[in-house]
């Protein structure tokens, strides 16, 4: 379903993303994990048509992000790590701008906005301008109107940061079910323990580059934690003393 | 003091990047500007020598225009800023009091080398007024009356990005409007005016520097300031704890009604942003002023609507050369994750612009059918779609290919370089119509016809070029509006 080939993207002379090759199969919920300025959100970014990449290239469900994006757009959905909001709308007016859109009626619109907002909590506050919601309602914003239009690949940057453990849990359950019947779901998260329970497969990158790539069952064969594998690769500080704290 | 000072750098600092990460003197047409500026200052500077020699014969009436000059120039730095590096709301993390707060805020315009200039036009004043029969006196009103100007910019501005504040506002222009209309038809005018003129800022300050009663001057001078020091340190304060509603109120200018069509989202945000926009606002004085001219005059001009129409869209200009100017990156990332075509993106913001001029001028339209009648009234519209037309054509132009970033509740401070040429442009299918229809042409339809024909031909070869730019140079677009 997602097949990226030596994706690369470079910004002058530096080198986020170093020939990301990834094979990700239909149904699958795929982590993406790495540090802080690594390149998964830059990888996201091209995955998703935001960012042209500099060499390579990547099919989702068959067709190619460098000729094919609009296409593209309209089978995805995408959760960006800037929420990519406008400012002066309401949450409800948000949804009701993506509807039309990607081709739904107002009354399908409507209908899956309210079921959408009633299983992230944010019904009652639809009304609320996303500039002066909490960076909680406004990720939870930004998720449905990647999951209103039914998207056959969900792309989601870091989507359990800033939300509660309700909400977290009613979302972890609506991507599961969604995996279920077929929606490959591409994830980057910080947070190792709910990769672990989630994903089928995950890639670790570090500095631009796939330090390593393996199904979540051969983890749990091996007896290992994901936690243990992250850490082979991505090297840990020490604490230093520092005396004036306390 | 040591934070104060170290804030101010860190604002220098960030301004000074933005400037540079803009690019070289040819971009925007600064080069241009700064040698107009340039021109200006050189012709306000052989200003001066006149200006002494009249108060030093006592004569104050150009001195007096100059003061007000300098006041409203004030505001170019002030209500035209761009963004600052550090907004004062960011600030309220550190532990620093709403005085600390202001001094940032105020310091901070005279970052930008606009101010600069403005500051030093008022320096230069001192020559002239050194050579009044009260010079120290003349000097120290001047100073008072620079400090006021400051303030009541900075009151201004800081109520217009509150919305109790630009109700205020509102308000007082209201009662002001209705006490001169008052006034006028009470027969009252010319007398009340002479009162108020004598306690204007301006008339104090000139008054300080060849009158006998200086000292009254300086004194009326000096409450003012303070007061208006006072009040600028409250507003601040305000708006700066201020919480706006969470909740979505409907907006004047498109009422909750539901068009279908999938641009309807987009059209929305951008009609909101775009009544977010000061420059939109010279074009309501315009069209209550017409209307009025309607509804009053027995036998009013059809040419006069049709003049008006054409001068209608030059307050919007921004908004059809600036498309992207109102959005943020975060915007401009949901634009690229949406399933629309470049074209479609560029389409659905000339979208936006056409409908806000429609807006303006569909308030035209009753009083225009009623006075004017309907052939009057579509021959006016059809001016308006060709000039339209016109300023989308060069809009999109400029829109992909000069971006910047346009704030809330502020002038566009794009290059008035383009705004001019765009408006000679723009304006030109406007100025043909009103040819012919100057003397009754039987074919003038015919020939608006054909002249909407020629822009409908250039908007959409406009819009075909433009958005493969705008693919083109789409991260770049992004960048500069941050």
């Amino acid at each position: 379903m997602i097949e990226a080939a030596e994706l690369s993207k470079r910004f002058g002379k530096f080198v986020a993303v170093d020939k990301v090759s990834l094979n990700i199969p239909r149904g699958s919920i795929f982590g993406f994990l790495g540090p802080n300025g690594s390149g998964k959100s830059t990888t996201l970014r091209m995955f998703t048509g935001i960012l042209k990449p500099s060499s390579g290239d990547a099919l989702i469900d068959g067709l190619s992000i460098t000729s094919s994006p609009l296409e593209i757009k309209r089978k995805i959905g995408v959760l960006p790590e800037d929420l990519a909001l406008f400012d002066s709308l309401t949450i409800w007016e948000h949804l009701k701008l993506c509807g039309p859109i990607y081709g739904l009626s107002n009354k399908d619109t409507e209908g899956r906005a309210q079921q959408l907002l009633n299983c992230l909590d944010l019904w009652a506050d639809r009304h609320a301008y996303v500039e002066n919601s909490s960076f909680g309602m406004r990720k939870k914003c930004a998720l449905a109107m990647a999951l209103l239009h039914n998207p056959k690949v969900l792309f989601l940057d870091e989507p359990f940061e800033g939300i509660d453990p309700v909400t977290s849990r009613s979302i972890k359950d609506l991507l599961t079910l969604m995996s279920k019947r077929g929606v490959t779901i591409f994830i980057t998260s910080h947070i190792l323990e709910v990769v672990e329970r989630l994903v089928d497969s995950f890639a670790v990158i570090v500095a631009g580059r796939i330090a390593c790539q393996q199904d979540m069952a051969q983890v749990t064969q091996s007896g290992q934690t994901l936690e243990e594998i992250y850490f082979e690769y991505i090297e840990r500080r020490p604490v230093e003393e520092f005396e004036w704290i306390g | 003091m040591d934070r104060i000072i170290i804030l101010i750098k860190l604002q220098w600092r960030g301004y000074w990047r933005r400037v540079q990460r803009a690019g070289h003197l040819t971009r925007n047409n600064v080069g241009v500007l700064v040698l107009l500026a340039g021109l200006g200052v050189v012709r306000y500077l052989q200003l001066i020598p006149g200006l002494a020699r009249e108060l030093s014969s006592g004569t104050t009436r150009r001195y007096e225009s100059v003061l007000v000059l300098l006041f409203l120039l004030w505001m170019l730095p002030v209500l035209g800023e761009t963004r600052r590096s550090i907004s004062s709301r960011e600030l309220l993390q550190f532990p620093l009091t709403t005085f600390d707060l202001y001094c940032v805020r105020l310091s901070s315009i005279f970052i930008s080398p606009v101010s600069w200039i403005v500051g030093a036009c008022w320096i230069v004043l001192i020559y002239p007024v050194w050579k009044a029969a009260n010079p120290i006196s003349g000097v120290v009103a001047l100073i008072l009356f620079l400090f006021f100007g400051l303030f009541f910019t900075l009151i201004v501005s800081d109520l217009l990005v509150i919305k109790p504040g630009r109700w205020a506002l509102v308000g007082v222009a209201a009662v002001v409007s209705l006490g001169i209309a008052f006034l006028f038809f009470a027969g009252r005018l010319s007398y009340s005016s002479h009162i108020v003129k004598r306690w204007l800022p301006n008339f104090l300050v000139s008054s300080a520097a060849v009158s006998s009663q200086a000292a009254l001057s300086i004194l009326a001078l000096l409450g003012m300031t303070a007061v208006a020091l006072a009040l600028s340190v409250w507003v601040f304060g305000v708006g700066l704890y201020m919480q706006q509603s969470r909740r979505g109120r409907r907006l004047f200018l498109l009422p909750s009604i539901e068009i279908p069509g999938k641009y309807f989202g987009l059209l929305r945000k951008d009609v909101r942003y775009a009544s977010r926009l000061l420059d939109l606002y010279f074009a309501l004085p315009l069209v209550v002023l017409f209307n009025i001219y309607l509804a009053s005059n027995s036998a009013p001009s059809p040419m006069a609507f049709w003049l008006v129409v054409t001068l209608l869209l030059v307050p919007c200009i921004s908004l059809a050369f600036n498309g992207f100017g109102l959005d943020n990156p975060m915007g401009m990332d949901r634009y690229a994750l949406l399933p629309l075509s470049s074209r479609e993106t560029l389409f659905s913001k000339n979208l936006a612009f056409g409908l806000v001029t429609f807006l303006l001028f569909s308030t035209m339209l009753p009083l225009a059918i009623w006075r004017l009648g309907v052939a009057n009234s579509l021959l006016g519209l059809m001016i308006l779609i060709s000039i339209e037309l016109a300023f989308m054509s060069y809009g999109n132009w400029l829109s992909v290919n000069q971006p910047f970033k346009m704030q809330n509740y502020r002038f566009a401070s794009g290059s008035p370089i383009d705004a001019f040429m765009g408006i000679i442009v723009g304006s030109l299918p406007g100025v043909l119509s009103l040819f012919f229809l100057k003397d009754g042409d039987p074919a003038a339809v015919l020939k608006i016809s054909l002249v909407i024909l020629l822009c409908l031909t250039f908007y959409l070869l406009s819009l075909r070029w433009s958005a493969r730019v705008l693919e083109r140079r789409w991260e770049l677009i992004t960048a500069s509006l941050s």
